[in-house]
């Protein structure tokens, strides 16, 4: 989903922060959007998690706040495991 | 997707499940070398989407996540992709197209060349081809490429961080290697006598302080059923500064336009000024 090679092994922790660290572009959280709403139906809407963030929010935001976004609102077993 | 033989990035976004559709399929069309379909997916199409429009978004040839082919780019490129693309999409009713910038002159071009395709345009500092439009698009993408090597303007985008710097690096890798700036060059104009004869409602949208401003007032004076609106002290970065304002500018305009615009109230915050002025490029 991020096309710049040097961030290809660059070690993703919760802490790790989109805007910061992985330097996500704008079409990039599109897609990550996308991914989401692929994976887990209209149960996520990200870009509406987004629309209450400020800038300086959505720089600071981290692999921990999705996940914890997402585990909100998808209750455990519901989501069949994507092949691929 | 495919159209036209190019893979492009596509995004479709419907009303949610408790609001009823209005039938309205509305086109974001985003602009030149720097821009992609993020433009619109952040500001404008999910508020449309919300209430209850059918949304298209697309990454023009060689931006964003659609393929980048070497050639190609000419206007009539653009719309033929764009027709492609609503054929793909198994759309077959008139939509609404929203233009910023260079995607205006797609919106227009689009309305001139399928005009059984298009219902409206809304221009957003949409530029349209007039005379010496092509000259002036290669001018601008030659200073991209010269000015990425200036200190100053390097010394900028270096400031802004690594994902301002890829960025310019892959806007400066489509106009070197693709044929994007021969291809807007050799774009043709459309006789003044055509933009006369369209009779579908086009909504302009300008900054009062933009170099393209002109180009609203000469939509006004030719298009019989335009509305401008200019938006005082902004420049050419109106969608990226006003977002909320276009929302219901739109949402207004797609519900009727019945009566005035709403009013235009400026933001408390200073507007950031555009990042590829000529002023900050060099001339040589």
């Amino acid at each position: 989903m991020i096309g710049d090679p040097e961030l290809a092994f660059t070690p993703v922790t919760m802490e790790t922060t989109f805007g910061g660290d992985l330097e996500l572009e704008s079409i990039e959280f599109v897609a990550l959007a996308d991914r989401l709403r692929t994976e887990f139906g209209d149960r996520v809407n990200f870009v509406a998690f987004l629309a209450e963030k400020n800038v300086d929010d959505i720089v600071a935001l981290t692999v921990g706040d999705v996940v914890h976004y997402v585990a909100a609102r998808v209750p455990e077993g519901t989501v069949e495991k994507s092949v691929g | 997707m495919l159209a036209n033989g190019v893979r492009f990035h596509v995004q479709r976004l419907g009303p949610p499940p408790e609001v009823a559709p209005t039938g309205v399929t509305i086109v974001l069309i985003h602009g030149l070398i720097v821009d992609d379909l993020s433009s619109y997916y952040f500001t404008l199409a999910n508020p449309l989407a919300a209430a209850g429009h059918d949304v298209v978004l697309y990454d023009l040839r060689g931006h964003g996540l659609s393929a980048r082919p070497v050639d190609g780019y000419t206007l009539r490129d653009g719309i033929a992709d764009l027709d492609e693309l609503l054929t793909a999409l198994e759309i077959d009713r008139p939509v609404h197209l929203v233009g910023n910038s260079y995607g205006g002159a797609i919106a227009i071009g689009m309305a001139l060349e399928h005009p059984e395709r298009v219902a409206g345009v809304a221009m957003i500092e949409g530029h349209y081809a007039t005379a010496g439009f092509g000259e002036e698009m290669a001018e601008t993408l030659r200073l991209v490429t010269v000015g990425i090597e200036d200190e100053k303007w390097r010394n900028w985008i270096e400031s802004r961080g690594r994902k301002t710097m890829r960025l310019a690096r892959r806007g400066v890798t489509l106009i070197e290697e693709t044929s994007i700036s021969q291809d807007v060059l050799a774009t043709v104009p459309p006789q003044e006598s055509a933009l006369r004869a369209l009779t579908i409602p086009l909504l302009a949208i300008y900054g009062g302080n933009s170099e393209v401003l002109e180009r609203g007032r000469e939509l006004e004076r030719l298009v019989a059923a335009a509305r401008l609106i200019v938006l005082p002290d902004l420049d050419h970065r109106v969608l990226f500064n006003t977002a909320p304002y276009l929302c219901r500018v739109l949402l207004w305009w797609y519900a009727g336009a019945i009566g005035e615009p709403p009013a235009w109230v400026p933001p408390d915050v200073p507007f950031e000024p555009a990042p590829l002025s000529r002023a900050m490029l060099p001339t040589a």
